[in-house]
């Protein structure tokens, strides 16, 4: 995943409980998790599922869980949620992991986007014998995805044997029960114009959130600054009218999912995205810095007051 | 004729009632106006609400509808705040995602608040993209 991976949990109910078999058996499912649905590693289950683009493919069931996610929220965000943006990602240069990137360069886009592409909806499920079907000529990246599923198992895995923990993989955070010292999480919004500095700190109770940012992984191609948030509608890097999206939903998909899609669709669509989705919380950080939070929330909220004073 | 006098009677109160009814308010619907917020003294948050618990985070596995439960929690959890702060220096030993690679596993017994990735217990959690 190329982030940094934090755990931390706390047994409110066992002073002194040694919580490392329970930190070591998640760190455990983070490293499995990550070698199935990484594009990098040659022998990963995505990678052989790309390489079998056209022919139907046994594939597990968490991975057609996944597929099936993906395409229930690209129909969701109307096409602003896209993971067969692979064939782009490559074009504008994210063919190797950032690392490789940023020490070797990259070369200049190959061709423009081809004007004839397959639709992610047509992608297939058979459910029942365990397999799918990528249409010819698809290749598909998960990081939008699937970073929130391995997160959320992790910190399944740690709930069980724990009263509060808080799993986070490249700041895309769950959150669960309550921290006994202030009985809320906080959390940092990075300022994306400096890693080092916060813009704001959210506090929330059980929940995941996660942010997307155009100004985290970037690189040059051919001297132009590129990033790794294609615009499903252009296969380039999206020109969006913020820096970063945090979204604090009830579940870390739906998170990861509508921060890309409020970045990427920006003012324009925000309003309609969010209000299809009551239950999500978002903070968008301009280039200067000012922060604005959706005001759907606001309103929800104040509805919600109402209905509970009555 | 009773029976009459009687639905007319009814009918007059029933009228009086709904005039002196607190009448129902009407949430702003100008959903396209943002408000920005600049970056100075910290916001004012909204008045308490009963908290909406996300503890059904795991009990309805499977579905990605929510499910609010209007109870109490174990302490007081205020709605998603945010307070937007002077930018400061931050503290070198928070967890700073990106730059410690593969560090997990700070653990806490019943002790510290939310997660720390680096220093002492209690530090807050960061998420800045990826």
């Amino acid at each position: 995943m190329n982030a940094a991976v934090l755990l931390a949990a706390e047994d409110a109910g066992q002073a002194g409980a040694d919580l490392g078999p329970e930190l070591q058996a998640a760190r455990l499912l983070i490293e499995q998790s990550e070698s199935r649905f990484s594009r990098f590693l040659p022998a990963s289950e995505l990678t052989r599922l790309n390489a079998s683009a056209g022919d139907w493919h046994a594939v597990s069931r968490d991975l057609l869980d996944l597929l099936q996610q993906s395409r229930d929220f690209m129909e969701e965000t109307g096409g602003l949620f896209d993971p067969s943006i692979l064939g782009d990602l490559r074009r504008a240069g994210y063919d190797r992991s950032l690392d490789e990137i940023r020490k070797d360069g990259v070369e200049p886009a190959a061709g423009p986007r081809p004007s004839q592409r397959p639709d992610f909806r047509q992608v297939e499920i058979d459910s029942e014998r365990g397999r799918g079907r990528l249409p010819s000529g698809m290749a598909i990246d998960l990081g939008g995805i699937a970073k929130g599923w391995i997160v959320e198992k992790a910190a399944q895995l740690l709930s069980s044997q724990t009263t509060a923990c808080a799993v986070s993989a490249g700041g895309d955070i769950v959150c669960v029960g309550y921290p006994v010292e202030d009985g809320n999480w906080r959390v940092s919004i990075e300022d994306p114009r400096d890693s080092t500095q916060s813009v704001a700190e959210v506090r929330m109770g059980p929940g995941a959130i996660v942010t997307s940012s155009v100004a985290k992984r970037s690189w040059k191609q051919a001297g132009v600054l590129r990033h790794h948030l294609i615009d499903p509608r252009t296969g380039e890097p999206a020109t969006t009218d913020w820096l970063s999206v945090t979204v604090v939903a009830p579940r870390i998909a739906t998170a990861e999912v509508y921060a890309k899609a409020l970045l990427i669709g920006g003012e324009a669509r925000a309003p309609q995205l969010a209000a299809q989705r009551p239950e999500i919380t978002y903070y968008a950080v301009a280039p200067d810095g000012t922060v604005a939070q959706n005001p759907h929330r606001v309103e929800y909220m104040n509805a919600l007051r109402q209905v509970i004073n009555q | 004729m009773w029976i009459g006098g009687t639905s007319v009677f009814t009918f007059l109160v029933g009228l009086a009632m709904l005039a002196h009814a607190p009448k129902p308010v009407q949430p702003n619907s100008s959903s396209s106006q943002y408000q920005a917020v600049a970056v100075g003294p910290p916001l004012q948050t909204l008045a308490p609400l009963a908290p909406l618990d996300f503890s059904g985070y795991f009990q309805d596995a499977g579905s990605q509808v929510s499910q609010f439960n209007i109870q109490e929690p174990p302490t007081a959890v205020p709605q998603p705040q945010i307070v937007v702060q002077q930018p400061a220096s931050v503290d070198p030993q928070q967890a700073s995602t990106g730059k410690k690679k593969g560090k997990a596993g700070k653990q806490q017994s019943g002790a510290s608040g939310s997660g720390s990735g680096g220093g002492s217990g209690g530090g807050a959690l960061t998420t800045g993209g990826s």
